[in-house]
């Protein structure tokens, strides 16, 4: 019998880097869709984590859909309604993660990666491996029969053929956060390599809480603050940077890089544009319009320790979209640049462009915190 | 009684005894004429026996050994000997040699270095030649340096390790080339990490149980599943399961609740056995020329053992020696591994003999 | 009212950063006095036996300095004579490694461009706050407010006038004789026989019986005196240092490219490890154990005596004489020790090109092949992410990429230490025989 769905990768690092962005959770559910396989995680009803892999990751990708009735359960919401009808299961994540991380197990002789130490790699065997023709050769498919079967995944690559069965269980009534994107009143796009500095540089005070702070009229214009930490309270804020205002047009041809000025030329005439706006220098849009009642300024408190969980898609992204609704739900929707060359391609930092490279997108949401002591008790909980 | 030798290759012996070190620290170490033993028997877990041609770790000609029994036998902490050595490194002259002080036996490892490196005292610039002159004698030059360790050791009287011997293995169903052990290891700590993170995730889905039970039987069944990863305790790992046939086939696999994963390898070598040493009838009796008979896709012609994840990681840490290992399995009771180092493949002199037990299903 | 305002460019806090890490081995706290002057940071280890101190100038280290003293403060400050004034207090390192990372950033745009920090103390306010700013690129700005305390600070004395024994040497090549030693070894002994001086390691912890494998192994290296820069000391006089303290030294020396320059008179009293770079004064001041006239002190069981506040005089020889402490309420005894002349070699520390890194003499330790990999593979820590939101400056990460730094072992990733001294002598067993099939194989 022909299987229910099969796809067929030769570089599984790129679907390793974008299911690694949410690897929070040990389970995660699948679901096959015709343009892709969707797979999310939550915790607690308090994060949520999705990463869509879309068909074009694929060299093949067949999905024999059978018209399946709704006979999951009527009790689904009307947000996931319209996914019941393709198939959908849990998995083990980290085993899956665990798995697809044999692929080019021969080019990372060391576990931590090579690429991280400065020591010549003198095995003969891993430096032949790792010539591009041989890499060729070496694929990674994804198969699921039938409604029931196992997930499996295969890899062959120089000699060996890894076989790995998933055991999928039948997914849980997921509900996703729910995101009321007709009430939006925060939307802010930056490179998501700022961000995640800025999680990264509050989270070495150990905070409880992230204090999100946005306004439109008044300085700070946007600012996030670890509060709860033993040692220190500590802020980064996002300014206007009153230096380049002045000489950044002028100095286009510093020492910066190529990929740089292709921001800065954006961020020059856009500063420009935006000093009436009030905008921070780093951000792309920033668009912070609260409801009268909110007053000016937009101040959300959310679990450290959750918004930490996004930082490995922080990141591995390009650019990340922060937006927040009404209720103060946050949606971090983070896009991910894969560069065909590079297996283990990171396109952080200073916008590196990737040539040609595919685009996805992985979502984390939020439960805003309605008061401080909510953080402090259950932070012991997600003790990883 | 007295040993004193120059060593020979020390990155050899320094790897050689990182190897053994990671089965155990306590090394039976036998000095004899022509051969140095090392044998480490760990309470449980492997035990390798590993004979090394005196002139392969030190300067035979200025090998000295005397001794009443025609052998020192020697217990030692294989990682202070193998810490020490790292001081060999790069050394023009090391003497390794027995020696006592206030009455406790030593093996001293005496290291002479002329040529520490090349960023000597108060030089180590670029503009060296040009400002030769005005530094004087802060001169490139010569540096000296001795360095000594000191490692305490057990002299053990023969009886105590008349004992002592090299376990007996029944023929072998299976005898194979073991792909490179770079790979190998790399996907056996892969399993090892997927059973364990199982049994980790075991423990944060209590929330999710309910759905996790009804499904499993609709989904494939592994009732047979053994009980690994419960009990991870720092020493015992989830059990994996190797086998391998007379085709040149070799199969890594672990089942655990959430996953079976298996990987393997073909076209490798089942080594022939050399006919001087077996006669042609004796060669057709032999278990693996019987298994060799079987089709290439019949399972009994496999050959299986069941082995510890991290045992076994820690037995192909002898890869670092870039050696050629033939694995000969004994069905459902134990593989052994003859290791031999690079250059002794034929002379069949330095050789690791790894015991490793197979557990029951 | 009290006020300290200061700002560091980017090179100052990188070297903040290595000076803090290398306090973090000597105590939980730093304690930071601000003179008109300088700026000091120091640390007193929890058994006094070592006393570790970085002075920063105002005009060298610092892109600008001032500060401020009025006499109606809470008396974390004082007034000794007109014009040196003193404030002072103590701070958690681990809190101000939180701040001043090492490393540099990853992203170029946003890099910190200038830090500022201020204290401001008031005797109407109640809490006692230090706040940092950095200024980064493209408008980032980073601020912290830390909580800090007041304290009465202590002074390891150290005459300098009195040395007898003096060397000096290049960090990279005390971290060469260090490399040897094995990494349990507590003690170190130097000596000087013959034109060569010699390094023991050695463990003054006793191992009983039965147990001889687990001696620990002795280690001594012995080199020429040319090797030193500087080298008076006297013949066959054995002097012992605890070695935890003395690699904290060289590591730092050697992050800082500075010689290092041992001076002292005798064992039982104090050694001073000095060395100065780029508007720093570095000084250790540590405690000896040795023999005196002969008489054995570094038996097993001797303790290490603690730095004092007695005088050292009137310690007798046999029981190792303390360090004098001196605390900062105590007028001066001697200003000379305090504000010693520049040591002779400062200027060749200056001079030293920054050439050849420590890399190459690691390779004498690390083979070329990457031998890490064939050791067993680490379960809890395998493979993090390298950008993973991480708590590297509080406490234990950032002490342990130094601690590499200190002792490269190449048999085992770090991580995997975390065992401790457990697993010294021998891994617990894999098999039991038991559980093996009763073929009565390997009897």
């Amino acid at each position: 019998m022909e299987p229910l769905f099969t796809c067929v990768s030769n570089n599984a690092h790129h679907l390793y880097t974008l299911l690694s962005c949410i690897g929070i959770a040990s389970k995660a559910t699948v679901q096959i869709t015709p343009d892709g396989l969707r797979f999310s995680v939550e915790e607690g009803r308090v994060i949520q984590g999705l990463a869509f892999l879309d068909k074009s990751l694929f060299n093949s990708y067949t999905f024999n859909q059978q018209p399946v009735p709704n006979n999951q359960g009527s009790t689904e919401n009307d947000d996931s309604s319209e996914h019941i009808t393709y198939p959908h299961f849990v998995v083990s994540l980290s085993a899956l993660l665990e798995t697809l991380k044999i692929f080019g197990i021969n080019d990372l002789n060391e576990p931590n990666g090579i690429r991280d130490t400065n020591l010549p790699q003198t095995n003969p065997a891993s430096s032949a491996f790792s010539a591009p023709t041989l890499l060729m050769d070496r694929s990674c498919t994804l198969q699921y029969a039938q409604h029931g079967s196992p997930l499996s995944i295969a890899i062959t690559e120089s000699g060996v053929k890894t076989t790995c069965e998933l055991v999928t269980y039948e997914a849980e009534d997921a509900t996703d956060i729910p995101l009321q994107r007709d009430a939006i009143i925060m939307k802010i796009i930056m490179r998501s390599a700022w961000l995640h500095n800025a999680i990264a540089e509050l989270d070495s005070s150990n905070p409880t809480i992230l204090k999100l702070s946005a306004c439109a009229t008044r300085e700070p214009f946007f600012a996030l603050s670890g509060a709860g930490g033993p040692f220190s309270e500590s802020t980064v804020e996002f300014s206007v940077d009153q230096h380049n205002e002045i000489v950044g047009g002028a100095s286009q041809a510093g020492p910066q890089s190529q990929s740089h000025k292709v921001l800065a030329d954006d961020g020059s005439s856009r500063a420009r544009a935006t000093r009436a706006k009030l905008a921070p220098t780093v951000t792309e849009t920033f668009l912070v319009s609260p409801p009268s009642s909110m007053g000016e300024r937009i101040a959300q408190n959310y679990r450290f320790a959750l918004i930490r969980k996004a930082a490995r898609a922080m990141s591995v992204a390009n650019k990340v979209s922060i937006r927040g609704d009404r209720q103060g739900v946050l949606s971090l929707q983070f896009m991910i640049e894969l560069d065909e060359n590079n297996a283990v391609g990171r396109p952080v930092g200073a916008g590196m462009k990737a040539p040609a490279g595919t685009v996805c997108f992985v979502d984390f949401r939020f439960v805003p915190l309605l008061d401080e002591e909510d953080a402090e008790m259950d932070v012991p909980v997600d003790n990883e | 009684m007295r040993f004193r030798t120059q060593l020979k290759d020390t990155k050899t012996f320094s790897k050689l005894t990182a190897s053994l070190s990671s089965l155990g620290k306590v090394c039976w170490m036998r000095l004899e004429y022509d051969v140095v033993r090392f044998t480490i028997i760990p309470d449980q877990g492997t035990q390798v026996w590993a004979q090394i041609p005196v002139d392969t770790i030190f300067e035979e000609n200025t090998y000295e050994m005397e001794s009443n029994s025609e052998a020192i036998n020697i217990e030692i902490n294989i990682s202070n000997l193998n810490r020490a050595l790292r001081s060999t490194f790069g050394s023009s002259q090391s003497q390794l040699r027995l020696t006592k002080k206030d009455k406790m036996p030593l093996l001293a490892l005496t290291v002479l270095s002329t040529d520490w490196t090349e960023g000597n005292m108060a030089l180590a610039t670029e503009d060296q030649d040009q400002s030769s002159e005005v530094t004087g004698d802060r001169r490139a030059r010569e540096r000296e340096t001795r360095i000594t360790q000191e490692i305490p050791i057990k002299i053990l009287h023969e009886s105590a390790v008349d004992g002592l011997h090299e376990p007996h293995c029944p023929d072998p169903d299976v005898h194979i080339i073991l792909p490179g052990l770079a790979q190998l290891k790399s996907i056996s700590d892969r399993f090892n990490r997927l059973a364990s993170t199982d049994s980790k995730s075991k423990f944060q889905q209590t929330g999710m149980v309910g759905a996790v039970e009804s499904s499993t039987t609709g989904a494939n069944s592994n009732s047979n599943a053994p009980t690994s990863g419960s009990g991870l305790s720092s020493s015992s790992g989830p059990k994996l399961e190797l086998s391998a046939n007379m085709h040149g086939k070799l199969k890594l696999a672990i089942v655990t609740d959430e996953l079976r994963i298996a990987s393997v390898w073909s076209a490798l070598v089942n080594p022939p056995l050399d006919p001087a040493h077996i006669s042609e009838q004796q060669l057709s009796q032999l278990p693996s020329e019987r298994m060799r008979g079987v089709g290439e896709d019949d399972e009994s012609g496999w050959a299986k053992v069941r082995i510890d994840g991290k045992d076994w990681s820690r037995v192909l840490s002898v890869g670092r020696l870039s050696p050629k290992v033939v694995a000969c399995f004994i069905n459902e009771t134990a593989l052994v591994l003859y290791v031999y180092l690079p250059g002794s493949w034929n002379g069949e002199e330095s050789c690791l003999t790894y015991y490793i037990n197979s557990f029951a299903a | 009212m009290t006020s300290l305002t200061l700002s560091l460019g980017p090179p100052a806090l990188i070297k903040l950063h290595d000076a803090l890490t290398c306090l973090s081995k000597f105590s939980d706290t730093v304690a930071i006095e601000a003179e008109h002057s300088v700026l000091r940071l120091s640390a007193l280890n929890s058994t006094k036996t070592a006393f570790a101190s970085f002075v920063c100038e105002k005009d060298s280290f610092f892109e600008s300095y001032s500060f401020q003293a009025h006499a109606d403060g809470r008396g974390s400050y004082q007034t000794q004579s007109q014009g040196s004034e003193r404030f002072f207090c103590q701070i958690l390192i681990r809190a101000l490694l939180s701040i001043f990372r090492g490393r540099v950033d990853r992203n170029k745009d946003t890099a910190v461009e200038r830090c500022e920090m201020e204290i401001h103390e008031d005797s109407n306010q109640a809490e006692c706050r230090l706040t940092v700013k950095m200024i980064c690129g493209l408008g980032v700005i980073k601020s912290y407010k830390l909580t800090y305390e007041p304290a009465a600070i202590q002074h390891a004395v150290f005459d300098r006038s009195k040395t007898t024994n003096q060397w000096t040497a290049d960090p990279r090549f005390l971290k060469q004789i260090i490399d040897h030693f094995s990494m349990s070894a507590e003690q170190l002994d130097i000596c000087a026989e013959a034109g060569k001086a010699t390094f023991t390691s050695f463990t003054t912890k006793i191992t009983e019986g039965k147990e001889v494998l687990k001696y620990p192994v002795h280690t001594s290296v012995t080199c020429d005196r040319k090797d030193f820069e500087e080298f008076l000391i006297e013949e066959n006089m054995h002097i012992a240092i605890n070695l935890k303290d003395f690699k904290a030294v060289v590591a730092h020396a050697e992050t800082a490219n500075a010689t290092v320059t041992a001076r002292y008179t005798l064992p039982c009293k104090p050694m001073q490890l000095a060395y100065e770079f780029e508007g720093i004064r570095a000084e250790f001041t540590v405690m000896t154990r040795g023999e005196v006239d002969g008489e054995e002190v570094s038996s097993a069981r001797a303790v290490i005596p603690q730095l004092s506040q007695r005088p050292t005089a009137t310690a007798p020889a046999t029981t190792p004489a303390p360090i004098s402490l001196r605390r900062n309420e105590t007028p001066r005894v001697a200003p000379s020790t305090e504000m010693p002349p520049p040591p002779v070699r400062a200027r060749s520390t200056m001079d030293r090109p920054s050439a050849s890194a420590s890399m190459d003499f690691d390779s004498l330790f690390v083979p070329h092949d990457d031998d890490r990999q064939w050791d067993e593979m680490n379960d809890e820590d395998e493979e993090e992410p390298q950008d993973i939101l991480g708590w590297d400056a509080s406490g234990q990460e950032t002490f342990e990429p130094v601690l590499r730094d200190i002792e490269p072992d190449f048999s085992k990733p770090a991580a995997s230490r975390k065992g401790g001294d457990s697993d010294e002598m021998g891994l617990p067993p894999t098999q039991r025989m038991s559980q093996v099939r009763g073929f009565g194989l390997f009897d």
